[in-house]
């Protein structure tokens, strides 16, 4: 206990009490000022550095939400080619099925040939849509450069197989687009496990459905062959040339089951040496399924066989664009299924930007009642201690004296 | 009888004068920092004898006495030391601090805008805009970290004026000091003569301001003269000399510590143990500020060595593999020889590793035939004789740097001392000019062949070096050719061979690395046809791919630094947390000090400030001491009176 008090010290005491109490209304002030609890990292160290954290963590989910956009946007100018894709294809589809009506001349099915080959045109220009950045869609990597180039041969692809990804959250990418080679030129030929074809030297008018496996287990990819052997019976031989089933009479319209695993149906008047081709389907682009129609539609079928071949041209054709209608399916399925997902991230991305801004709130944010209630309690301190010292220092034996 | 009563009263006067100075000296010294308080003994005097008994001759001033108490000026002089260091340190810890206080002027945004940029570019990969866009984003962040690096160096540079002063300040306290005690020795002589109050009063004075620069203690001699010391016994002010401190202007040099002692017999380090307001400059230097420019140099060598590591993996928008984003800054490694090195090594340093990089110095030296590098920051040794010992060029790695003597040699003692990432912060920089060098697209890029009968896939392979790579230089584009007999792929091209695959067993997918090509690593999927192919070929004209660039971008959230155990944002985080705690541990220990000083200076005044009500009260007293004394001078004139009247009669 310090029993003598220098007057100095009284003045020091009073002054440096003032001065702290000072210091401390200032700091509540300031904190009242700008809103925030920590005013520097020394306030609360772990606090500045969780509010850090914190801050980076919500800038990035913005930024993912941000991609996202960016991925819904691009994904919606896919969706939209595709729907016209399948718009066209149904068409073609409706055109072909008109062109195999009994009652067409080959004048009537050149027309239609016609509306077709307009319609290919319209589904090359969709191969090469642009998005709104000026890139190919459908192009993979090589989005700069146009992929679906016209050319004697039919239609050439000049992209690649890249798919771009964009990051919608720290560890899931989703890809934003298909490249070109996947949506129009990866197609299933045939019924997607064979296809069937006519031999060009056929001069019955027999033509051959597209047909289906009935047993996959049995079915054993080979090349096929159904001939003629007179109008009424056939033989059927495999890629080896080894005979499966000969004397096989033939009733058209009656299902031909003697290759193992599958079935095919040949209608229609046959002639001695006349044959079908079964073979594996490999894959086959929608272009060249227009380009097949359209030739086929153009050439004459007055003939009994030219109408045999007519018959079998569509038959494939139809299959193709059947398979060709599911892929784009397929492809629309899978695209609205980025963007559901996109859609369920954006959803989470928010939440998490919401919990993420109130746990910084948390951390970093005054609050502001007790803020308040403390300023005044200082304030309050504050003058008392302004007011005791004005009294303190009146007091001296001095003013007593003389 | 009555020229006794005159000299008893005059001699009670004069005493009473004396009281009267004494306490107007201290009413004029109430406010007189460091005064201690005089009072006045009386004595009486020397009685006589006269007939039966002593007769009394009055008062003298016996001495003039100092309240002074050792114990308590000892006790303040320390924790003024300890107040000084502590405010010192506290202080200039706030600044680093409020450097690295505002969240929106910190790193923080500017890691985010750039690595946001970088998205931005993977978004819209042939966007022109976008890349001009990441590049000024890459400049802002060179910019944060240039500033944040130039505030710290002002830091330093007022750390490094201030230690001046403050040596120069204490240099001409010892010298003051000195004096003091001489002019002390000269009126005291021995023990027995009057001590000199108010010349001790300054003596204490000026102890304690050496005691406030330089943390010293004291120890009064017999003859009042004072000696100061600091550290464990380095003599300050002996008697009437006073030893110079000197600041080492060249701080790199390993060969001189930053403040020393000049001696009598040798220069002595005494940076280490100063205390005082020397103290807090120099524990600042080496505790906050040092650790936290070497963190931020730390960050970005992070930033610059991940992004560069990727950006050198995939192509820009021409194709042609990446260039360096971020100027290299591995080699802005500081080494400097000590100054009182003898041998003629050369040696350099370099950054090899940032995920390995610690924040602390090293100092390489040399004794006998050992080489040892010491971590400076925890004192860890590590032995490179092995590596080092055989003489010039040689190198060793130690947490990522790589220390080359490139030519000389080192003689037993040199010493150097290396600061892998004090610089780096100050030399990170874009190099990239273009927004088109930005390589966002993958090196390589796989497909299936158009042919193909089965349903095989590939995915897109991610290259790891450029090693073998571009393909067409080194052999042509990777085919793989499906064997259905052997179950396995031929591989025309790259490294040759086959690769096995079963489609029975791997249809779900089966990943194969080609090492030497780029490391490339894929996955094969589905059940592949005989005779079925899968190229690989390099990903020329493919600017709307954004593999690389999505990489790029995901080095934000990759543990590059520490040992793989810190993005480059928490480590930024690290070092606010780390100023953070030892701003706040400092702040903690001003106020404890604060207090203590406050405890000791009310125990010091106590006992020698001056109260002035207690002196109005003394003034009082010796004021009536001096009428009483008057009084009976007028007595004793008036007993003479009567004398004198009775002899005129």
């Amino acid at each position: 206990m310090v029993t003598r008090v220098s007057t100095a010290e009284v003045f020091r005491l009073a002054t440096g009490s003032l001065v702290q109490q000072q210091t401390r209304l200032l700091e509540t002030q300031q904190q009242l000022a700008s809103g925030r609890r920590i005013q520097s990292p020394a306030d609360d160290p772990t606090g500045s550095t969780r509010a850090l954290d914190l801050t980076r963590a919500i800038e990035s989910t913005r930024q993912f939400n941000r991609n996202a956009d960016m991925a819904t946007s691009r994904l919606g100018q896919e969706e939209t080619a595709l729907a016209t894709v399948t718009g066209n294809l149904q068409r073609v589809r409706e055109l072909t099925i008109q062109a195999a009506n009994a009652s067409q001349t080959d004048a009537t099915r050149a027309n239609i040939a016609a509306e077709i080959a307009q319609r290919r045109d319209e589904l090359v220009d969709l191969a090469n849509t642009r998005d709104a950045n000026g890139e190919y869609l459908f192009a993979g990597f090589n989005s700069t450069s146009r992929p679906f180039a016209n050319t004697s041969d039919g239609v050439r692809y000049d992209g690649d197989q890249g798919q771009r990804s964009l990051a919608v959250s720290p560890n899931r990418e989703i890809a934003v687009d298909d490249s070109g080679y996947a949506v129009f030129m990866d197609l299933p030929a045939g019924n997607g496990t064979f296809e069937v074809a006519a031999d060009a030297g056929n001069t019955g008018g027999a033509a051959i459905g597209s047909g289906s496996v009935t047993d996959p287990a049995a079915y054993t990819a080979d090349e096929y062959t159904i001939e003629f052997t007179a109008p009424d019976t056939f033989e059927v031989r495999d890629g080896g040339g080894t005979l499966i089933a000969t004397n096989v009479a033939y009733e058209p319209g009656n299902t031909i089951d003697e290759i193992p695993g599958l079935e095919v149906v040949i209608k229609g008047t046959a002639a001695t040496g006349d044959e079908f081709r079964i073979t594996p389907a490999g894959s086959q682009d929608l272009f060249s399924t227009y380009d097949e129609i359209i030739t086929a539609l153009q050439s004459p079928a007055g003939s009994s066989a030219g109408n045999g071949q007519l018959q079998t041209s569509v038959n494939r054709a139809l299959t193709a664009f059947d398979g060709a209608l599911g892929h784009m399916q397929d492809q629309r399925a899978e695209v609205g299924a980025r963007l559901q997902s996109i859609d369920s991230q954006t959803g989470l991305n928010t939440q998490l930007e919401l919990d993420l801004e109130s746990a910084r709130s948390g951390v970093e944010d005054l609050d502001m009642a007790a803020a308040i209630s403390r300023f005044q309690q200082q304030l309050t301190s504050f003058e008392a201690a302004q007011s005791s010292f004005s009294r303190i220092q009146g007091l001296s034996l001095f003013r007593f004296l003389g | 009888m009555s020229s006794s009563i005159f000299g008893t009263a005059t001699s009670a006067l004069l005493a009473s004068q004396r009281a009267l100075t004494t306490t107007s000296h201290n009413v004029a010294n109430a406010n007189t920092e460091g005064y201690s308080r005089q009072s006045v003994d009386f004595a009486t005097r020397e009685p006589f004898r006269e007939g039966p008994g002593f007769v009394g001759t009055g008062v003298e001033v016996d001495r003039i006495r100092r309240a002074y108490d050792r114990f308590v000026a000892t006790n303040l002089g320390s924790a003024i030391a300890g107040q000084a260091k502590q405010s010192e340190l506290a202080g200039l810890a706030g600044e680093v601090d409020n450097v690295l206080a505002d969240p929106a002027a910190g790193l923080t945004p500017a890691l985010n805008g750039f690595f946001g940029s970088i998205q931005d570019v993977a978004n819209d990969p042939t966007s022109t805009a976008a890349r001009t866009a990441a590049l000024s984003e890459a400049g802002s962040l060179a910019s944060r970290f240039d500033n944040l690096d130039s505030r710290f160096d002002e830091l330093d540079a007022r750390v490094q004026s201030r230690i001046s002063s403050a040596v120069a300040e204490t240099n001409e306290t010892a010298a003051s000091l000195a004096g003091i005690n001489r002019e002390i020795l000269e009126v005291q002589g021995s023990a027995s003569e009057p001590q000199p109050n108010d010349l001790l009063d300054e003596r204490d004075r000026l102890v304690n301001r050496l005691v406030e620069q330089v943390g010293a203690s004291s120890r009064e001699r017999a003859d009042g003269a004072v000696d100061v010391f600091i550290g464990q016994g380095q003599a300050v002010v002996v008697g009437t000399e006073a030893m110079n401190l000197a600041v080492n202007d060249n701080r790199l040099d390993p060969g001189a510590p930053p403040v020393t002692l000049a001696g009598t017999d040798a220069t002595i380090n005494v940076g280490s143990f100063v205390g005082g307001r020397l103290g807090g400059l120099v524990e600042f230097g080496s505790s906050v500020l040092e650790p936290a420019r070497n963190a931020l140099g730390r960050i970005a060598l992070g930033v610059t060595e991940a992004t560069n590591a990727t950006q050198r993996l995939g192509l820009d928008l021409d194709g042609a593999f990446g260039e360096d984003f971020f100027r290299p800054i591995g080699d802005a490694a500081r080494v400097a020889p000590g100054s009182d090195n003898t041998g003629s090594a050369s040696v350099s340093a370099s950054v090899v590793d940032a995920d390995a990089l610690t924040t602390s110095d090293y100092r390489l030296s040399r004794s006998g035939a050992t080489f040892n590098l010491e971590r400076l920051a925890d004192g860890q040794v590590t032995d490179v004789s092995a590596a080092l010992g055989g003489g010039a060029p040689a190198s060793v790695t130690v947490d990522g740097v790589e220390i080359s003597l490139d030519s000389g040699s080192m003689d037993d003692g040199d010493r150097f001392q290396i600061q892998p990432t004090r610089d780096a912060a100050a030399a990170f920089d874009v190099a990239l000019a273009d927004g088109r060098d930005i390589a966002a697209a993958g090196a390589v890029r796989s497909s299936v062949s158009a042919g193909n009968t089965g349903s095989a896939a590939i995915t897109q392979p991610e290259t790891s070096s450029t090693t073998g790579l571009p393909l067409s230089s080194n052999g042509g584009p990777i085919e793989l050719a499906f064997d259905a007999g052997a179950n396995e792929f031929t591989v025309t091209n790259g490294p040759g061979g086959t690769l096995a695959y079963d489609p029975a067993a791997d249809a779900s997918g089966r990943s194969y690395s080609l090492a030497g090509f780029g490391g490339m690593e894929f996955t094969i999927s589905g059940v592949p046809a005989d005779g079925d192919r899968l190229t690989i070929t390099d990903n020329s004209g493919s600017q709307g791919d954004n593999r690389n660039a999505l990489r790029m971008a995901g080095v934000e959230q990759a543990a590059v630094l520490d040992g793989g155990n810190a993005s480059v944002g928490e480590a930024y985080g690290s070092l606010v947390a780390e100023v953070g705690t030892r701003t706040r541990s400092a702040q903690t220990a001003e106020a404890v000090q604060s207090t203590r000083l406050d405890a000791a200076r009310a125990e010091r005044d106590a006992v020698s400030g001056v109260n002035l009500d207690e002196e109005a009260a003394n003034l009082l007293r010796f004021q009536q001491s001096y009428e009483a004394s008057a009084r009976v001078v007028a007595v004793a004139n008036e007993l003479f009176d009567t004398l004198l009247r009775a002899v005129s009669r």
